[in-house]
């Protein structure tokens, strides 16, 4: 039989994960699609439950010397209306699914559930985000673009919950964030960026990019985005072909439902070099 | 069996189901009713959107351990209002319904977008209401209701 | 009110505007323009309804809502999958009724019901076409469409 558990506080949830390895569900929207059953019945569970959405002590916004915490039962809604998150983050959640299931839905269970098209993991990895994870053993954080593992895989112990992100403050010029999905509002991504950069005085003396849903884990290299670091405006421009040609390298898109692997090949490095277009052209 | 106690339509109510019940299969078999409707059963068509604490939210993927403590209110439960009201005639009167599979779901929606922004423009119309698929309509109808509404509404909102 | 709206046919005029993204081959459906001959229109309501939906679905059909197959499957099941259009992919959508009542339909009117379906998909291929310079022979002409007709024109 299978126990299925509210509860109300942190301590009441890590007790019961001590002694029990279960789901954990935060929103709903992702568990109740893989686990669901035919209409009338509930869902499919083969092993423990575990509720955390009670939990207010997990909805909690705010900053601090390590940056903005972003509580793991916080709504992508509560998300994209505060202020103290990071801009980035703010404009990939409001793409994310649809108004109506940003109401309940949550940043942390959307990592949690380290999908290939998962949109916020991407925004996760780029930003240096950590995933702050406890269990009665302790406090644990794991950097954020290490976290997922593979498909629907993550590093969490099964006596550890999630209950923070943490993103540092980046200071920076520009940004982009761009979702390609299969049609204007209400879809799974087929490719998806994510990007920074700083330019002083002609010169990049940041630069930071990230896909996602072109390959199980969000692509991203900081030893290729340190290439582009140092570089001016002009030797940026001329070594583009180049540049692009390395960031290629490091996605893997596959063919399935949505699309295939040559188009997401082809739009995530269109996109990349729009992105380097718009920092050569001195776009905000 | 622990029972999960919550607020539907105005009553407080007592449930003592499986908590991993989906809220759209108690609505629908425990409470009879059956105002929401099961679209897709994934969140992607909105026809099962009921107000949560004034928001809108996808009850095929609420589980019903997740709405203890909290306030629902379904399609029957907001037909008492004077905000459906104001609703029903503006979709009536522009069409904004057609076959009806998912007008409980889109006036949800609509109510749950006005009661915090009363005057929306035709862009915030539709990025809110994006989450509700329709067939019938081509949505124009839908969002001229919506606008109808919002005017002939104001000050309830 | 009785008669006979089928002995003869309905017509009706489409006409699609799109843009395309030369980023990411996407199509977005900025405006369209309908006319229609159903004899006399009974309800203006519901033929502005029925004209509304049927072209958003003959729009959808032309380049959004791809069904396939694996295995003798189907890969696109579910409404995650299956990709019909939303509030956000609507266009504006004007429709005109041409009054030129049926001698033999109830009222004058004639058939309405499935000819709004008709031209959407169609005319929106047409656009398409126009706006990328290559002939589109397939729908949904989906954006992984486009690129592979665009590429292999190229070569």
């Amino acid at each position: 039989m299978v126990e299925k558990k509210i509860a109300y506080t942190k301590k009441e949830a890590l007790d019961f994960l001590a002694n029990h390895d279960a789901y954990i569900v935060a929103g709903g929207s992702d568990m109740m699609v893989i686990k669901k059953n035919v209409a009338g019945y509930a869902p499919l569970f083969d092993k423990d439950v575990l509720y955390v959405s009670h939990i207010k002590e997990l909805a909690n916004i705010y900053e601090d010397k390590d940056g903005v915490h972003i509580g793991a039962t916080a709504t992508m809604h509560e998300i994209e209306h505060h202020k103290l998150c990071p801009s980035l983050l703010r404009k990939a959640i409001s793409e994310v699914a649809s108004t109506n299931i940003r109401h309940f839905c949550t940043l942390a269970g959307n990592i949690a559930n380290a999908s290939p098209a998962g949109d916020t993991i991407v925004i996760d990895a780029l930003l240096d985000a950590k995933v702050k994870l406890e269990s009665v053993d302790g406090v644990r954080l794991v950097d954020a673009k290490d976290f997922v593992l593979g498909v629907r895989k993550i590093d969490r112990h099964p006596n550890e919950l999630i209950t923070e992100l943490i993103f540092p403050k980046i200071e920076y010029t520009g940004e982009l964030w761009f979702k390609v999905g299969s049609r204007r509002a209400d879809s799974i991504s087929k490719v998806s960026f994510a990007g920074y950069y700083e330019v002083k005085k002609n010169v990049v003396t940041k630069f930071a990019c990230c896909f996602g849903a072109v390959s199980i884990r969000p692509a991203r290299s900081k030893e290729l985005e340190a290439k582009v670091v140092g570089l001016s405006l002009e030797e940026l421009k001329a070594k583009q072909p180049e540049i692009a040609g390395d960031f290629a390298q490091i996605i893997a898109p596959i063919d399935d439902q949505r699309s295939n692997k040559e188009y997401r090949q082809t739009v995530a490095m269109n996109i990349f070099n729009k992105f380097i277009d718009d920092i050569v052209g001195g776009a905000k | 069996m622990t029972s999960i106690k919550f607020r539907l339509n105005g009553k407080d109510v007592a449930v003592d189901l499986d908590p991993s019940m989906r809220l759209i299969d108690v609505l629908r078999d425990h409470f009879s009713l059956k105002g929401v409707k099961e679209g897709c059963g994934e969140g992607s068509c909105g026809a099962c959107v009921v107000l949560m604490d004034g928001y809108s939210v996808n009850s095929c993927l609420l589980p019903l351990a997740n709405v203890e403590g909290h306030e629902i209110v379904t399609i029957e439960g907001f037909k008492e209002t004077k905000q459906f009201d104001v609703l029903q005639k503006a979709f009536a009167e522009v069409g904004g319904s057609q076959c009806g599979f998912c007008s409980p779901g889109m006036i949800i929606a609509a109510q749950s977008l006005l009661s915090h922004n009363p005057h929306p423009t035709e862009e915030e119309i539709k990025a809110h209401m994006s989450g509700n698929l329709c067939r019938c309509t081509g949505y124009q109808a839908i969002v001229q209701a919506v606008e109808i509404a919002s005017k002939k509404g104001a000050g309830l909102w | 009110m009785q008669g006979d709206a089928y002995p003869s046919y309905s017509w009706g005029v489409n006409i699609v505007e799109v843009s395309f993204d030369p980023v990411t081959y996407q199509i977005k459906v900025d405006h369209c323009w309908s006319t229609y001959d159903v004899g006399r229109v009974v309800d203006e309501r519901i033929a502005v309804g029925q004209a509304d939906g049927g072209l958003l679905q003959g729009l959808g059909y032309g380049y959004l809502e791809h069904m396939g197959i694996k295995d003798g499957k189907f890969r696109n099941r579910s409404l995650s999958d299956y990709i019909i259009p939303t509030f956000e992919d609507a266009p504006p959508m004007e429709t005109a009724f041409i009054d030129n009542p049926f001698i033999y339909g109830a009222n004058g009117a004639k058939g309405m019901g499935e000819l709004t379906l008709v031209g959407g998909a169609p005319a929106i291929a047409l656009a398409i076409e126009q706006a990328i310079g290559h002939k589109v022979n397939k729908i949904p002409a989906t954006p992984e469409y486009i690129m592979e007709v665009i590429n292999h024109d190229k070569h």
